[in-house]
């Protein structure tokens, strides 16, 4: 009988390659932009340095000159003195370890540290490790063959369905043929209508100057359409209870609250209060994205909703958010992580910029959330899939800094091939369940090299993510009961009035 | 027969005052790279610069013992040469 090897069991082997999905990692305590902050500090102190010793070695030069000087003209017995006192000071000045050679040496420190950054800046820019142009063009050529398909198969569906045998089987609710034929998702979109160029078109919209006054009237005319729908006023907030969970530990755990929110209908907000190994508690507040785009439903994750947070004004769903976030109890000084999908993201980061609570992280996962501007201290993590077109609706990309990651996923180019062809749709893009997946893999690249700035990012929120317990709630919506036209009687007493009401 | 006085030696120029020039601007050096400890590293490089600004940091304090000891060597000759009349 062999004994069992003492100490800890081996760890596991991983379920799926580090790579599993190709990441592009831009920013954070890895980016250019923090390498050159510091580089900046480091490089004014050495010109201080440096300034400094060309001064010790001027002074130490006039002093050797005097004492060679005084040399000849000194008698027997002063001579040596005065030669030891000459050494002395040239070993000081050019010495091995002498001010000449380290002024030399803080020079090369700084061309040093220049290298370093230089290394770090060709490293981010080198961390593409998405398809090639190439590739991208196979993907929308495919795409555009196989939409038509998708269309014709559609229509001759539809054509099928008039046939006497079609309407048959329709009305006897069992169409074999017709669900044949019918293809079984949305068309394959994403090689022609993806993020990238979805953003050119944003872009240029922004720099014609034409994309805010799109935007107003968008959110304008989406409004108009809700309240002569007669969509009714959000009028509070209702909390469910779900009591004691298992803490969120990792980045694909928020991924799970994620589908959790968006599976709501209407959309709830999930609150997770996590108590930590420190005894304080603290709050990750998830937002669900769009469910409804415009007309009566009781929903106000809506259009009109994307078209404000889009610009980081406060929507009717920001206001639903903060009241939930009052309703639990949270404080200005309570420390919250902010985790959104969609137009999640962009509520999320409006509350964290809007100072309003002490928001210490935000999570944005497929989110236009780019052109809202947090401050510094936020570590803020943006997470994109290349094939989803909807964070390119921002026209900019979130900036880089120390505290700002943006993560690009390549997901058609995903191991998995099941969760790649999801992705060639716009709703398999975009869903939370993909970017569940896309979160799952940034948590192992934070094992690599590639994944510092997203584990420095999980460092630094991981009070959120490692407590001992937790409790979860959900907050529904309360709409007024009956749908009224008149938007001036309704009274909302979430938090302040959305900017249309 | 007269009595010739032997000439006076000549007055040597040895001064201390460059040195200790070169100490403050020592002193002043360290106090740049001390205040290293006061800027807020952002990035992964952290390490990397501390490392080269502790190294510089040893360096100086070598070439301050090294000014600190031409100085003292300085001070000998200038009693030497106190003792002989050439100060």
């Amino acid at each position: 009988m062999s004994a069992r090897p003492a100490g800890p069991a081996p760890e596991p082997p991983p379920e799926a390659p580090a790579d599993a999905i190709p990441l592009t990692i831009r920013g954070g305590f890895a980016g250019e932009a923090a390498v050159t902050e510091d580089l900046e500090a480091a490089s004014a102190l050495l010109r201080d340095v440096a300034q400094e010793l060309r001064d010790v070695d001027k002074a130490l030069l006039i002093a050797q000159y005097a004492y060679e000087d005084a040399y000849p003209r000194a008698l027997p017995a002063v001579a040596p003195y005065i030669w030891d006192a000459k050494d002395a000071t040239a070993d000081a000045r050019s010495g091995p370890g002498g001010a000449t050679r380290l002024e030399s040496e803080a020079d090369d420190v700084g061309d040093r540290l220049l290298q370093v950054a230089r290394g770090y800046r060709e490293a981010e820019l080198g961390a593409n490790r998405g398809a090639s142009a190439l590739v991208f063009m196979g993907r929308m050529f495919r795409d555009l063959v196989d939409t038509r398909v998708w269309t014709g198969r559609v229509v001759a569906a539809g054509a099928w369905k008039l046939t006497a045998p079609g309407l048959f089987a329709t009305l006897g609710g069992r169409d074999v043929v017709g669900d044949a034929i019918m293809p079984d998702g949305g068309p394959p979109t994403a090689g022609y209508l993806n993020g990238t160029t979805v953003e050119a078109f944003t872009r240029a919209a922004r720099q014609a100057g034409v994309y805010e006054s799109m935007r107003i009237a968008l959110a304008s005319l989406a409004r108009i359409i809700d309240l002569r729908a007669g969509e009714p006023l959000l009028v509070d907030v209702e909390r469910h209870e779900h009591g004691a969970v298992a803490p969120p530990r990792s980045l694909e755990d928020l991924g799970d609250l994620l589908v959790l929110a968006d599976d709501t209908n209407p959309r709830e907000v999930v609150i997770e209060t996590v108590v930590g190994e420190d005894g304080v508690q603290r709050h990750v507040v998830v937002v669900p994205g769009m469910l409804d785009g415009v007309g009566s439903n009781p929903e106000i994750f809506d259009g009109a909703s994307n078209f404000e947070a889009v610009a980081g004004e406060r929507a009717d769903s920001t206001d639903m958010v903060i009241a939930a976030m009052r309703d639990a109890g949270i404080g200005p000084d309570d420390e919250v992580l902010m985790v959104g999908h969609s137009q999640g993201g962009m509520v999320a980061a409006t509350i964290a910029a809007s100072g309003m609570f002490n928001t210490q992280g935000l999570v944005t996962v497929g989110s236009p959330a780019g052109a809202i501007p947090l401050p510094e201290h936020i570590h803020a993590l943006h997470i994109n899939n290349k094939d989803d077109p909807v964070h390119g609706f921002d026209g900019t990309s979130p900036p880089l800094g120390p505290n700002q990651v943006v993560v690009w996923a390549d997901v058609r180019g995903a191991a998995d091939r099941e969760l790649a062809e999801g992705s060639r749709t716009l709703v398999g893009a975009h869903e939370a369940s993909t970017y569940r997946s896309v979160l799952a893999a940034v948590d192992r690249s934070t094992a690599t090299s590639e994944g510092i700035s997203p584990a420095h990012f999980t460092d630094q929120v991981g009070a959120f993510l490692g407590g001992t317990s937790a409790d979860r709630a959900t907050y529904s919506q309360v709409h007024e009961p009956q749908p009224s036209p008149e938007p001036e009687t309704g009274v909302s007493p979430c938090a302040s009035p959305a900017p249309h009401s | 027969m007269t009595d010739t006085m032997a000439p006076a030696p000549p007055l040597l120029y040895l001064p201390t005052s460059h040195l200790a020039e070169a100490e403050a601007c020592l002193d002043r050096a360290r106090a740049a790279l001390a205040s290293a400890a006061q800027v807020e590293w952002v990035s992964v490089a952290q390490h990397h610069y501390l490392d080269e600004l502790a190294g510089l940091d040893a360096h100086l304090g070598a070439i301050a013992a090294a000014v600190d000891h031409a100085r003292d060597r300085v001070i000998s000759a200038r009693l030497a040469a106190y003792g002989e009349g050439q100060l």
